[in-house]
C-alpha cells in the first residue's frame, strides 16, 4: 500500500467523493463516543463495573440494567464503558510497539541497503512465515500474563509488515532530488532521515497505524479468548466476549455488546484509514483516472 | 454420613424405571474434556480423563466403592494383612488379558514390580512402600512392605492396580502406550491422539454381566460448551465433563438425562506457608473465616456443590465432624486476626488460577469476598504447569486457587499434599503433626480405627489452616435419554460398568 | 539459485524463532509429565530423561537434524510420533481451510465483479458497505453468533465435531459448512474489496475501451480480458488468505470443536508439549512458504512479463492491508 500501488479502499470516483463527508461525520461521532467512554468511564457508567451481585446473575436487560447483568451480577453496560479504555489502550500499546520496532528496522534497511537490508529483510520474511496469531500466542505466552505483555506481543508480530512498508517508503523518498541534494552536501544520515525522509514517508505509516488499531482490537479479543488477556476482574471487550462464550448456552445475548463494540470500532478505524488514504494520496487516484 | 451420601446420589435412579431391562448392544459415545495423558496406566498423570478410558481397557485388582469409602474385590477376590507389613492377596480364577494370557499371580507380580520400577512413572510414588512382591501360589500374591501401609488395597483400585499384559509390554515397550493390552471389559481398537479413541467389548471378560455396549468411542473436546451441544444434538451420548452452570438448562431438556451427586473434587487455595504473610497461621485462619462458602457454592457451582470446610467431604470416612462449625464465616474475627498479625490496614496477595473462564470466575468471587477484610487479591490466570512451577518451584505467588480430587485412599492424598516428598507443599518439608497421624492410620488394618486416625490428620490440617478448602464440586453425568445405568463416582473416576443403551 | 538460498535462509531463521520461543515460554514440560505425583526429585529425573538440561544450541541442532531428515520426534510423553499426529490432524484443518477459501473466493469474486460492473450503483454501495463490515468482524465472534443462531436456535446444522470427506462425505458437508463460513467471511470481504477496486481500474483503462469499441460482448470483455488483468491483486490476496486461514483455525477449531492442527497447538501449548508445538509451527511455516512460492509462480503464469522478485515485492506491498491476526 505504498504511494505507487493503487488500491481503492473506499469508493473512488464521483459517488465516493460525495459520500466522504457523511462517512467522516459518522467516524467522528463514534470516535467522540469512544473518547468519552475512555476518558470519563466513572461519570458515564451507572454502576461500579466490578461490583458483583450474586443474587442477580445473568439478568435480562431491564430499566435498572439496560444491558442486563453478567455471570456474577455485574452491570454489562458499565463494564462495556469501562472496557472501552482497556481495549483502546490495548490497541495503542500494540501499535506503539509495532511502530517502535518497525520504524527503525524499516528506515535502516531502506536507507543503508546492501547486506544490512538483506539481513533485516530475511528476518522480516522469517517472521512473516508464521500465521500472526500463532506467533502472537507464542510471544504472549513467553512474555507472561497480563494485557500489556499480550499486546506488546501483538505489536511485535505486526512490526515486520510495518518495517516492510517503511522500507519501501524510504527507498522511494531516498531517490528524490532533494534528498540527493542533501546527501551531496554531506549531511549526516540522521539529519537526512529525520529532516527529509521521515516526514515524507509518514503518511502511509499513519494509514497503516489506523488499520493496526483495528487489528489489535481483534487480537485483544482473541488473546482474551485464549486466556492471555486483561487481569480479572478488570473489563475489556475481549474479556467480556470470552466470558460470554463460556455462558453462551445460558445467555447468548452477552456476546453482543462487546462484539458489536469491537466491530463498530474496527470499522471506524478502517474507514478512517481509507479516508486518510484518499486524502493523502491524490496522485495515485490521478494516475488511475 | 452414609445417609447424606445416599441423598446426594438420589438423582441416579431417574427414569430408568420405565426404560425396561438392560440390554447388550449399541455404541457408547463418550465426550471427554481432556485427552488421556497416557494409555500406559502407570505413566498416566491426570485424573478423570485417564481413568474413564483406562478403567475400560485395564481391569483393576480392587475397586473403590465411593458409597462406603471402602474397597471391593475385583481381579483380587480377597486379601488380608497377615501383619501390618505383609499383604496377601488371592486372585480370581479365569481372568485373562485381551491377548489371551492369563491374569495369574505371576502376571500380577510382574506388573507390581514393573509399576514400582524405573519404568513405572507416577505409580512408583504410589507403591513406594512396597519392598517386594512374589507369587506364593498360582493365584496368590504376597507383598512385603517397608513400613505399615494399610492403604495399599485402596491404591490397588487405581492405576497401580491396572494390571498390564506382560507379553504385550515386552514385545514392544515403547509402543505399548499406542497399543495398550489389559484385562478390562473393553479392548483397544484405535486412537487418534487428541481426537478419538475407539474400544470394542472384550468377549472373554471374566465378568460379562453389566458390560452392555458393543463398543465405546471417546471423543475429546476442547471447549466444555461444545460438549453440551454435542450431547443435545445426540452426536455424543455420555459425558462426565459438563459444567454445573449447564445443569439447570439440561434438566429441563427431555432428550437428556442428568445424574448428579456429591464428590471429593475440592476447590481449594494452596498457600505459600514458607514466607510472609501466609507463614502466620492467624492470616491463614482469617482468610478462611472471611470466605462465605455457601454464597460461593451458589455462585460458582450453581448450588450443586457443597461448601468445603475441610480437606475431605463430610461423607468421607476421613472427615472430622468437629470442623465445619469452626469455619462458619466470621468477618469480625477475621478482621481482628488480621490486625493481630499486623495487617489491619490490609494486604495484597497474588493468586494464581487456571485460565478457563469458569476458574477465573470463581477467583473473582473469592476476590470480592476477601476484599471485605482488606485482602486485595491480584488474580493471575496462568496455564496449569506454569502455575505449578511459579507457585511451588519459584514460589513467586502467595496463593494458588486450584481444584484437586482426593485419591481413593484419602491417606494417599494426605501424603501427596503434606509429605516430605510432596511438591504441592510449601515449605517443602514434611508436616510432622499431620504425617504422624497418617503413619498411625497406615499401621492399622482395622477400618474403623484407621478412619479415626485419618480424621485426626484432617483435624491437624484444619487446626493450622494448612490448606484453604473452599467447596466440593458436584459429580455430574449427562446422557442422552436412551442411556441408562450411570452411577455416581465420588472420586470422579467413573467406570462404565452397568451403563446400557436403549435401542 | 538465489531464490532457493533465500527460502532456505528464511526457513532456518523461522526454525530458530520457533525453537527459541518454546524455550522462552515459562512452564516446565517435566512438571506437566510428573503431574499430580510430582516430587522435586522426579521432576529433575524427567528433565534429564528429556534432555532438557542440555545447552540450548545442542537441543536446537539436535532438533534441526531431525527436522531436516523428516523426523520431528515424538510427543513429550513418547506416545505418538509428531508426524503421525500432524498427519492425523492436518486433513481436518486443510479441508476446512479449503472450503473457507473456496467460500471466500466464490463470494468475494462474485460480489466484487458484480459491484465493479455496476460501479456507483446502489448494489455497488451495498457490496462495499457489507465488505467493509465483513473485514471488521472478528471470525470467532462471527463463529459464536453462527453457533447460537444456526446451531442452537434454528438447529439447522451441527455446531461441533468434524468428519473427513473421504470417510463420510455427507457428514463432512454438514459439519464443515458453518465453521467454513465463520472462517471465510473476512476473506470474502477482503477479496470482494480487492477485486472490485482492481476491476474498476481495469475497466477504465484504454485497452478495455478498445475491446469494447471493437464490439466484443460485455461478458467476454470482463471475464476474458478485464479479469485477467485484475487477477494479480486477487492472487496476492488469496495467497495471504491462506496464511490467515491457517492462523484463524486456532480459534475457530476451538469454537466448533474440530480436531485439527489449530486445536492441536492449543492442546499442546497447555501441556507444554514442545516437540508437537515445534512440529506444528514448522509445518505451518513450511505451508506458508510454499504458498508464497505458489503465488509467485501463478504471478508468472498470469503475467509472464513480471520477473519473480519484483512481482513478489509488489504482491507483498499490496498485501499490507491484509495484515490481520
Amino acid at each position: 500500500m505504498s504511494a505507487s500501488t493503487s488500491r481503492v479502499t473506499g469508493v473512488p470516483g464521483t459517488g465516493g467523493l460525495r459520500a466522504v463527508p457523511l462517512r467522516l461525520w459518522l467516524c467522528l461521532a463514534v470516535l467522540a463516543v469512544l473518547a468519552c467512554c475512555a476518558l470519563l468511564p466513572n461519570a458515564l457508567a451507572p454502576y461500579d463495573p466490578n461490583a458483583q451481585d450474586l443474587g442477580n446473575i445473568l439478568d435480562s436487560p431491564s430499566s435498572a440494567h439496560w444491558l442486563g447483568t453478567d455471570d456474577v451480577g455485574r452491570d454489562v453496560l458499565s463494564r462495556l464503558i469501562a472496557g472501552t479504555r482497556t481495549s483502546l489502550a490495548a490497541g495503542f500499546i500494540a501499535v506503539a510497539v509495532s511502530v517502535l520496532i518497525g520504524l527503525p528496522v524499516g528506515i535502516v534497511a531502506g536507507y543503508f541497503g546492501g547486506w544490512v537490508d538483506a539481513v533485516l529483510m530475511r528476518g522480516v520474511d522469517a517472521v512473516l512465515c508464521f500465521p500472526p496469531l500463532i506467533l502472537a500466542l507464542g510471544v504472549a505466552a513467553a512474555a507472561g500474563p497480563g494485557l500489556v505483555n499480550s499486546m506488546a506481543a501483538v505489536g511485535i508480530v505486526l512490526s515486520p509488515s510495518l518495517a516492510r512498508l517503511i522500507r519501501a517508503q524510504v527507498l522511494a523518498v531516498k531517490e528524490r532530488p532533494y534528498v540527493e541534494v542533501a546527501r551531496s552536501f554531506s549531511c549526516g544520515p540522521f539529519r537526512i532521515v529525520f529532516r527529509h525522509i521521515l516526514p515524507n514517508a509518514m503518511q502511509p505509516v499513519l494509514v497503516q497505524a489506523a488499520i493496526f488499531l483495528g487489528v489489535a482490537l481483534i487480537a485483544e479479543a482473541i488473546l482474551s479468548f485464549l486466556g492471555l488477556g486483561v487481569q480479572p476482574p478488570a473489563a475489556s471487550w475481549g474479556s467480556m466476549l470470552s466470558r460470554a462464550f463460556a455462558f453462551m448456552p445460558q445467555a447468548p445475548r452477552l456476546m453482543f455488546p462487546p462484539g458489536i463494540a469491537i466491530v463498530v470500532t474496527v470499522l471506524v478505524f478502517n474507514m478512517i484509514s481509507d479516508l486518510a488514504q484518499e486524502r493523502f494520496d491524490p496522485r495515485a487516484r490521478d494516475r488511475r483516472a | 454420613m452414609v445417609a447424606a451420601l445416599a441423598t446426594a446420589c438420589g438423582g441416579t435412579a431417574q427414569s430408568d424405571g420405565d426404560a425396561g431391562k438392560p440390554a447388550k448392544g449399541g455404541t457408547l459415545r463418550v465426550a471427554l474434556a481432556a485427552q488421556p495423558s497416557s494409555f500406559n496406566p502407570v505413566l498416566g498423570n491426570s485424573g478423570s480423563a485417564d481413568f474413564i478410558v483406562q478403567y475400560s481397557i485395564f481391569d483393576t485388582l480392587t475397586e473403590f466403592n465411593s458409597e462406603t469409602g471402602e474397597v471391593d474385590p475385583r481381579l483380587a477376590e480377597s486379601w488380608t494383612f497377615s501383619d501390618p507389613t505383609t499383604f496377601v492377596m488371592t486372585l480370581r480364577a479365569g481372568a485373562a488379558f485381551h491377548d489371551g494370557s492369563p491374569v495369574d499371580a505371576e502376571a500380577v507380580v510382574w506388573f507390581l514390580n514393573h509399576a514400582r520400577g524405573p519404568e513405572g512413572g507416577g505409580a512408583q510414588v504410589d507403591l513406594a512402600k512396597v519392598e517386594s512382591a512374589e507369587a506364593t501360589g498360582e493365584l496368590e500374591v504376597t507383598v512385603q512392605l517397608t513400613e505399615p501401609f494399610t492403604g495399599l488395597p485402596w491404591v490397588l483400585s487405581g492405576r497401580s492396580g491396572m494390571v498390564m499384559s506382560r507379553a504385550a509390554y515386552e514385545k514392544d515397550p515403547e509402543g505399548f502406550a499406542q497399543h495398550p493390552v489389559g484385562a478390562g471389559p473393553y479392548r483397544f481398537v484405535s486412537y487418534k491422539k487428541g481426537a478419538k479413541i475407539e474400544l470394542e467389548r472384550f468377549e472373554d471378560y471374566w465378568n460379562p454381566d453389566g458390560i452392555y455396549p458393543d463398543a465405546v468411542e471417546f471423543t475429546i473436546f476442547q471447549e466444555p460448551t461444545t460438549i453440551l451441544n454435542a450431547i443435545k444434538s445426540g452426536e455424543q451420548n455420555l459425558s462426565f465433563s459438563v459444567s454445573p452452570k449447564d445443569v439447570a438448562q439440561l434438566e429441563s431438556d427431555p432428550s437428556v438425562n442428568v445424574t448428579t451427586g456429591s464428590s471429593y473434587l475440592l476447590d481449594q487455595i494452596h498457600m505459600n506457608r514458607s514466607k510472609k504473610p501466609l507463614n502466620d497461621p492467624r492470616v491463614r485462619r482469617a482468610l478462611s473465616l472471611a470466605l462465605d462458602r455457601d454464597v460461593f457454592v451458589k455462585a460458582a457451582t450453581f448450588g450443586l456443590g457443597e461448601p468445603g470446610y475441610q480437606f475431605f467431604p463430610e461423607d468421607s470416612p476421613a472427615a472430622a465432624p468437629s470442623i465445619a462449625v469452626d469455619n462458619a464465616p466470621d468477618l469480625d474475627q477475621a478482621r481482628s486476626l488480621m490486625a493481630e498479625a499486623g495487617y489491619g490496614d490490609g494486604v495484597g496477595l497474588t493468586m494464581l488460577t487456571q485460565t478457563s473462564e469458569i476458574e477465573v470466575r470463581k477467583a473473582e468471587v473469592l476476590q470480592a469476598q476477601l476484599a471485605e477484610i482488606g485482602v486485595e487479591l491480584d488474580i493471575r490466570p496462568t496455564e496449569l504447569t506454569q502455575a505449578v512451577a511459579e507457585m511451588f518451584q519459584d514460589q513467586s505467588a502467595d496463593l494458588f486457587f486450584a481444584y484437586g480430587v482426593s485419591r481413593a485412599d484419602v491417606g494417599d492424598t494426605i501424603n501427596a499434599t503434606f509429605g516430605a516428598e510432596a511438591l504441592y507443599n510449601l515449605p517443602h518439608e514434611e508436616h510432622p503433626a499431620v504425617m504422624e497421624k497418617l503413619a498411625e492410620a497406615n499401621a492399622t488394618s482395622d477400618i474403623a480405627e484407621r478412619n479415626k486416625h485419618l480424621q485426626a490428620a484432617a483435624e491437624a490440617i484444619a487446626d493450622e489452616s494448612l490448606l484453604l478448602p473452599v467447596a466440593f464440586n458436584p459429580f455430574i453425568a449427562v446422557t442422552t435419554s436412551s442411556v441408562h445405568g450411570v452411577r455416581v463416582d465420588a472420586v470422579l473416576k467413573p467406570r462404565l460398568d452397568g451403563i446400557w443403551i436403549e435401542n | 539459485m538465489q531464490r532457493a538460498g533465500s527460502i532456505v535462509l528464511t526457513l532456518v531463521l523461522a526454525t530458530v524463532i520457533t525453537f527459541g520461543l518454546q524455550k522462552l515460554v515459562p512452564g516446565d514440560p517435566a512438571l506437566a509429565i510428573a503431574g499430580e505425583d510430582a516430587t522435586a526429585q522426579r521432576v529433575a529425573e524427567i528433565r534429564a530423561d528429556l534432555g532438557l538440561d542440555r545447552p540450548f544450541v545442542v537441543q536446537y541442532l539436535d532438533w534441526l537434524r531431525g527436522a531436516v531428515t523428516g523426523d520431528l520426534g515424538t510427543t513429550i510423553r513418547g506416545d505418538a510420533s509428531v508426524w503421525d499426529l500432524i498427519g492425523q490432524r492436518l486433513p481436518a484443518t486443510l479441508t476446512l481451510a479449503a472450503v473457507a477459501l473456496l467460500f471466500s473466493i466464490i463470494i468475494g469474486v462474485g460480489a466484487g465483479v458484480a459491484a465493479a460492473l455496476r460501479h456507483g450503483s446502489k448494489a455497488d454501495t451495498a457490496v462495499t458497505a457489507v465488505a467493509t463490515l465483513g473485514v471488521a468482524v472478528p471470525n470467532f465472534w462471527l463463529g459464536m453468533v453462527i453457533v447460537v443462531v444456526f446451531g442452537l436456535t434454528l438447529n439447522w446444522l451441527p455446531v461441533s465435531g468434524y468428519a473427513l470427506p473421504w470417510e463420510d462425505f455427507a457428514a463432512w458437508a454438514r459439519h464443515v459448512t458453518l465453521p467454513a463460513i465463520a472462517l471465510g467471511t473476512a476473506g470474502a470481504a477482503e477479496i470482494a474489496r480487492q477485486v472490485r477496486s482492481a476491476l474498476v481500474e481495469v475497466l477504465r483503462s484504454d485497452f478495455i475501451r478498445t475491446h469494447r469499441a471493437k464490439g466484443l460482448p460485455q461478458r467476454a470483455v470482463v471475464w476474458r480480458h478485464a479479469m485477467k488483468n485484475a487477477s494479480l491483486p486477487l492472487v496476492t490476496v488469496v495467497g495471504l488468505q491462506i496464511s490467515h486461514l491457517l492462523g484463524g483455525t486456532v480459534v475457530i477449531e476451538s469454537v466448533f470443536a474440530i480436531p485439527g492442527i489449530g486445536s492441536l497447538i492449543v492442546q499442546s501449548a497447555n501441556q507444554r508439549d514442545y516437540p508437537v508445538i515445534q512440529g506444528v509451527v514448522f509445518v505451518t511455516a513450511l505451508l506458508i512458504i510454499l504458498t508464497n512460492l505458489a503465488v509467485d509462480l501463478v504471478y508468472r503464469y498470469v503475467d509472464p512479463r513480471i520477473g519473480v522478485r519484483p512481482a513478489r515485492r509488489a504482491g507483498l506491498r499490496r498485501a499490507q492491508r491484509g495484515v490481520t491476526v
